[in-house]
């Protein structure tokens, strides 16, 4: 117990040299005033709001004008030829970005057919060591930014650069440019998302911990690249499958010692798929998300290649898959080589049929399938589930909360925390309501 | 129950986890630990501490927990809840119409009044909740700032722009609105 007198001197010490008699909005302290102004302000609105907030009188127009900080948040920039009123435009933008100096920007330029304007990138690339954040977007589709504009960005000094974008299509080609300029002055780059043609892409590859990577070129390509990657925590890789199911040549395993999560898309008409998995080795991976939805083909996958990358990746506990043509039987292998698999997620997956659902039921005798399975998600399967082999499945991993205090030993398996399902009609929409009438954490959709 | 005095010596009696939402109330109590001494709040009146902590006649659907700073002789009840306890954006998100109408009754006050609750809110360290609703439009749903002229009104402000600085500001507005 204190006494009123340790109270009293705690608050003493705290106390700030604020009074509360003035009573002229002027007598705000400017502190006070400019961070109610911070807290007014939403990214989604912010230009509209820092205006409003300089527009009310001539005090708060200079406390807003001498807090840079008001002028930091996410602005696109209409790199686009042919806007009708450029001069206003340029006057307006050239203000604006000048009430941020010297902190850092974060910029989204916004490219189209009819070309940039010289003028408005000029001003742009003139605060170029002041870019935290770079996004190039392409207003059409089909239409790819010119090769040139890398190369002017390339040439600029990006000392603050964190995170780049450069979208998710490729440059177009250029013939006085035949390659992809050298990024090499980006000391603190952390972020990157870039589509690559080939394997020559110069980039600070190793500083890396976030990567979108979209590969145009044979997939060999994208995993060369990840070799050079070797600090990635988070990875999102678009590539083709490969012609067959063996790399062109022999590959040492690339080694992702802090990659957290990866989420590998493919597409196109190349079928195999698991040669990925073959060279790569990811210790530390929690979280992989696997999207066949862009597949034109039937996919080819070795379960064998898919489990020996599972040993070399013990501590999944979350697996997402998106369409595909797995069978079940390697879904259920795939299940038996992750120990640690707490959350299932799937997709438009036909392989999710009774025959997974029944390895996955959970009786005292036999060892359990996915021990550490609490939280499933079913999205759109088709119809290939039986309404009471789900709902038996369901039930043997679940035990109300007096079930479990009255047990003198722990379940086998883990119980439900979330479960959901989407798309489900007829029998089995009400063996589920059933279910979650008898406390089933299930959410029906 | 924590007992917190007024500066002009007013005693309001509330629970622990309602004035914790100050964090100068907060960071107090867990330096001093348990303790059934008062806790002198100097720089807040009496008449700030109510308006900052009790209800107004606000929409009823908000929720209901009948717990917040009442006069110690006195317990009130009341649907609708103290700007103290609003902490939660998704809570503050789903009662966006409700808002409004409550800020425009908890607004008018006057303006000697209006200063001193920012004050005082900025001493309690509950700014977040509290001064951002001067400035606020909450008839917006994602609550962008007040037009320049409401913040005006609200606060009593004279439009002291020179004819130069309007014709700027013309320029900013047709800027934002071709951007």
């Amino acid at each position: 117990m204190q006494s009123k007198a340790d109270i009293g001197r705690f608050i003493e010490d705290s106390d700030s040299e604020l009074g509360i008699s003035s009573l002229a909005i002027d007598s705000i302290p400017i502190e006070l005033l400019v961070g109610i102004f911070k807290l007014s302000i939403h990214d989604n609105t912010h230009v509209e709001g820092v205006f409003r907030i300089s527009q009310v009188c001539s005090h708060w127009r200079q406390a807003t004008h001498n807090t840079p900080c008001l002028w930091t948040r996410p602005l696109r920039v209409d790199l686009r030829k042919g806007r009708p009123s450029q001069g206003v435009y340029l006057d307006g933008l050239s203000s604006w970005l000048g009430r941020s100096v010297p902190l850092p920007v974060n910029l989204t330029l916004l490219l189209g057919s009819s070309g940039i304007s010289e003028r408005i990138l000029e001003e742009i690339l003139k605060i170029s060591p002041r870019w935290q954040c770079l996004r190039l977007r392409v207003a059409e589709v089909l239409w790819r930014p010119p090769l040139s504009l890398a190369s002017l960005l390339a040439e600029c000094r990006l000392d603050s650069l964190e995170k780049l974008d450069l979208g998710r299509e490729a440059f177009s080609k250029d013939i006085n440019l035949p390659a992809f300029p050298h990024f090499d002055n980006l000391p603190r780059l952390k972020s990157l998302t870039i589509c690559i043609e080939s394997s020559v892409v110069c980039m600070p590859w190793a500083q890396l911990t976030y990567l979108r990577l979209e590969c145009d070129s044979p997939p060999d390509d994208a995993l060369d690249t990840l070799a050079q990657c070797a600090n990635l925590a988070v990875a999102s890789i678009h590539i083709s499958g490969w012609e067959s199911g063996e790399l062109t040549a022999h590959r040492d395993i690339i080694t992702l010692t802090n990659l957290d999560t990866l989420f590998l898309a493919f597409s196109g008409l190349n079928k195999y798929v698991t040669p990925f998995f073959g060279c790569l080795a990811a210790p530390a991976l929690a979280t992989l998300t696997l999207d066949f939805s862009s597949m034109y083909s039937d996919m080819q996958w070795t379960r064998a290649c898919f489990v020996d990358f599972q040993l070399r990746a013990p501590n999944i506990t979350r697996l997402k898959i998106y369409f595909g043509d797995l069978t079940p039987e390697d879904l259920t292998t795939a299940l038996q080589h992750a120990p640690s698999l707490a959350e299932l997620e799937l997709k438009y997956c036909s392989f999710f049929d009774d025959a997974v659902v029944s390895a996955l039921y959970c009786e005292d005798v036999v060892k359990p399938l996915a021990p550490c399975l609490h939280y499933l998600v079913l999205h759109l399967i088709p119809k290939v589930l039986t309404a009471d082999i789900l709902a038996g499945m369901l039930a043997s991993r679940w035990w109300t909360d007096s079930e479990l205090a009255t047990r003198l030993d722990l379940p086998a398996v883990a119980r439900w925390t979330y479960l959901k399902f989407t798309g489900f009609r007829g029998q089995l929409w009400d063996r589920m309501a059933d279910l979650q009438r008898e406390g089933l954490p299930i959410r029906l959709r | 129950m924590v007992l917190l005095v007024t500066s002009d010596n007013e005693q309001f009696q509330t629970e622990k986890d309602i004035v914790e939402r100050s964090v100068l109330i907060k960071n107090m109590l867990e330096d001093v630990g348990e303790s059934d001494q008062p806790i002198p709040l100097p720089n807040v009146s009496s008449s700030v501490l109510k308006k900052v902590t009790q209800p107004s006649t606000g929409p009823t659907e908000i929720d209901v927990r009948g717990r917040y700073l009442s006069t110690a002789s006195t317990t009130v009840e009341s649907p609708s809840r103290p700007p103290i306890l609003e902490q939660s954006q998704d809570e503050t998100r789903k009662r966006t119409t409700d808002i409004s109408e409550w800020d425009q009754k908890f607004i008018t006050v006057d303006q000697e009044m209006l200063f001193e609750i920012i004050l005082a809110a900025n001493y309690l360290d509950i700014k977040s909740l509290l001064c951002r609703r001067w400035l606020q439009d909450g008839s917006q749903h994602d609550q962008g700032a007040r037009p320049p002229e409401e913040i005006r009104k609200l606060f009593n402000i004279v439009n002291d722009f020179t004819p130069e600085e309007e014709a700027q500001i013309k320029k900013e507005n047709e800027w934002a609105e071709d951007r």
